[in-house]
């Protein structure tokens, strides 16, 4: 649900509606008029506010425009200095919106009003806060979008629409198309009631008579009442008789509620407000800018926000991942303690003693003549060895020699005898441990080869780690 | 002013929450650091707890069988060489001699090719109260001849006592 407040500010008081907007039906939950001296302490910390001020010098005209000038801002220039030149004051509000397109000498006519820019902020200036003004405008403008919300104008007829409050009248005629081709607004300055109405005819009469002159190319087919003059049963029948168009009333109770019977009439300005477009809307540069700068702090504030939003989610996984890690921390910790409290120190002199027993181990624990036979097994079923020397003598480099000697009668035996016994061997010396030195004699058919193993290496550095030599104790 | 205000202060908030985020990963990357410490030491201490075993369990028990003095490791290697000196042919090549807690004996053998027993028994001798190698080991002729070495390591009462 919508609330705002509309304020028609009329010299020096200010009509108030607080409304209730619920669907399409507008509540009129308060009415309140005040002196305009008291509206700031009254509208203090109330938002949304539709604006409309009542000017008695409203300034308007037609202007025709070179159809080359087709910038807004070059437009604005082109009119103002127009303008200016047939005013005193050099501080005014501009509003114009096109009205013709003339294609013959490519020109376009616009309807200009303007207000005295300093007597219309004057009156702004009450509202506390500028950035809360949803629309403000001039009453004629105000009254021209209640009509056009109102009636609908029959097609290719324009209508009038006759307001009246208090002594003013304010007559707008307006075009088939909706457009408002002109205004007038007067003073009755007669007190009694019968003369006031009089003079009110006349002026509708006079100016119905003016502008049939004026656009004779239009037809007019309606006045369209309201105000105080709505509430006269025989201002209708007068007028109906006196120009001969037929008479509609503004009835506004159709999408108004809150307000009962005759009272929308006293509001019709105010109620004006709620529909004002923004082509006919008076919004001087420092609103503009007030609400520029409040849209800027709002984009600030939103971006600031989300980057607050980003950066938060951000930190909360941050603080998570640190928060595992020292989790982490306290669990490897504890173990590191567990372990450090459950491994066992051995003494030096125990250490050095197991160090002595396993060099010991290390050194006299190899090179058995077992290990060799073992490993040179299948050379041997194959055919048994002549002679065997097994010498550790040099403890640096022991030494392991085999021979094997055999005699053939056929040469292709004695071929095929050293091919396997070869390829026995290749498969055997993987690591490359044994060498294998053949002295065949090919004439006496006498197959002889010898394999020996040297230790180039230190006994230190002989194959086996701690973990084999664990084995082999074991 | 309020939106002013409060977008000063979610920028302030947001530079303050930036700050904290980044004392985290430092904080974290130190403490990852420091569990990277940890976990090579615990794997270095398993590693140390796994020796220790092996330690206890296998290697402390053959230093306990050790002979405690000089005079049980010569009965050793002198009761050994009675053992083994009909069948093989035993004949000393080097008598008793020592290094500091290594007694040392040198005995040559010398077994017929044609007597499998005696070869089955030389080739599965052991000496378990201390180490047996083979200096030489030849077969030719008919005959397997060589020399051993058998080495009996000792150690002290001094040092048995804290075995």
């Amino acid at each position: 649900m919508k609330t705002f407040y509309t304020l028609s500010i009329h010299n020096d008081f200010a009509s108030i509606l607080y409304i209730k907007k619920k669907k399409k039906i507008f509540d009129v939950v308060n009415e309140e008029t005040i002196e305009v001296d008291e509206l700031s302490d009254y509208l203090q910390g109330k938002k949304a506010f539709h604006v409309v001020i009542h000017i008695e010098e409203v300034f308007d005209d037609i202007i025709t425009v070179p159809s080359a000038i087709n910038s807004k801002k070059l437009l604005t220039g082109y009119i103002l200095k127009k303008f200016k030149d047939t005013l005193s004051t050099k501080n005014i509000l501009l509003n114009f919106n096109q009205i013709t397109k003339n294609k013959e000498d490519k020109t376009l006519t616009y309807r200009v009003d303007a207000v005295n820019e300093k007597e219309y902020i004057e009156k702004l200036d009450y509202i506390p806060d500028l950035k809360e003004i949803k629309s403000a405008t001039i009453d004629k403008f105000a009254l021209l979008n209640l009509s056009q919300k109102c009636y609908q104008n029959v097609r290719g007829y324009g209508y009038f629409s006759v307001h009246t409050y208090a002594n003013v009248v304010t007559i707008l005629v307006i075009d088939d198309k909706g457009d408002l081709l002109f205004e007038r607004t007067s003073q009755s300055l007669a007190g009694v009631d019968s003369s006031k109405y009089h003079n009110i005819f006349e002026e509708i009469n006079q100016s119905i008579a003016y502008v049939k002159q004026q656009f004779r190319n239009i037809d007019f087919s309606t006045i369209l009442i309201s105000g105080s003059l709505a509430l006269d049963d025989q201002a209708a029948e007068h007028l109906y008789f006196a120009t001969n168009l037929s008479i509609a009333a503004i009835y506004p109770n159709t999408f108004i509620s809150g307000l009962v019977d005759e009272e929308p009439q006293f509001h019709i300005i105010s109620l004006g407000s709620i529909f004002v477009k923004k082509k006919d809307m008076f919004i001087p540069s420092k609103i503009h800018n007030v609400k520029e700068y409040a849209i800027t702090t709002l984009f600030v504030m939103i971006f600031s926000l989300f980057s607050l939003f980003a950066v938060s989610y951000y930190a909360v996984d941050k603080y998570i991942q640190y928060s595992d890690a020292l989790e982490r921390y306290d669990n490897i910790k504890s173990r590191l303690v567990r372990i450090v409290k459950h491994t066992d120190t051995f003494s030096t002199q125990k250490l050095q003693r197991a160090n002595q027993y396993l060099q010991t181990v290390e050194a006299f624990s190899q090179n058995h003549p077992s290990d060799v036979l073992l490993t040179l097994k299948p050379l041997i079923t194959m055919l048994k060895p002549l002679s065997y020397s097994f010498s550790t003598k040099d403890v640096e480099n022991p030494k392991i020699a085999i021979v094997f000697e055999k005699k053939f009668t056929s040469l292709n035996a004695l071929y095929n005898f050293e091919k396997r016994f070869k390829n026995i061997f290749i498969d055997i010396n993987n690591n490359k441990e044994f060498h294998y030195t053949k002295t065949t004699d090919y004439a006496t058919m006498k197959f002889h080869v010898e394999i020996s193993k040297v230790y180039e290496e230190s006994p230190a550095d002989a194959p086996g780690d701690s973990l084999d030599l664990e084995a082999r104790i074991l | 002013m309020k939106r002013t205000l409060i977008a000063t202060l979610s920028f302030v908030v947001t530079m303050l929450l930036v700050a904290l985020v980044n004392w985290f990963e430092i904080e974290s990357n130190n403490i990852d650091k420091i569990n990277k410490k940890h976990l090579s030491e615990i794997e270095r201490l398993n590693k140390i707890a796994k020796i220790n075993t092996w330690l206890d369990t296998v290697i402390q028990p053959h230093i306990a069988s050790l002979p405690t003095n000089k005079e049980l490791a010569d009965q050793n290697l002198v009761k050994y060489f009675d053992l083994y000196s009909k069948n093989l042919h035993f004949r000393v090549s080097h008598y008793i001699y020592g290094e500091e807690n290594l007694r040392n004996l040198d005995i040559e053998f010398t077994v017929d090719r044609d007597q499998k027993k005696s070869i089955l028994q030389l080739m599965q001798l052991q000496y378990t109260q201390g180490f047996l190698q083979f200096n030489n080991f030849e077969i030719n002729k008919g005959k397997i001849k060589g020399e051993l070495h058998l080495i009996q390591p000792f150690y002290g009462e001094n040092n048995a006592s804290d075995q």
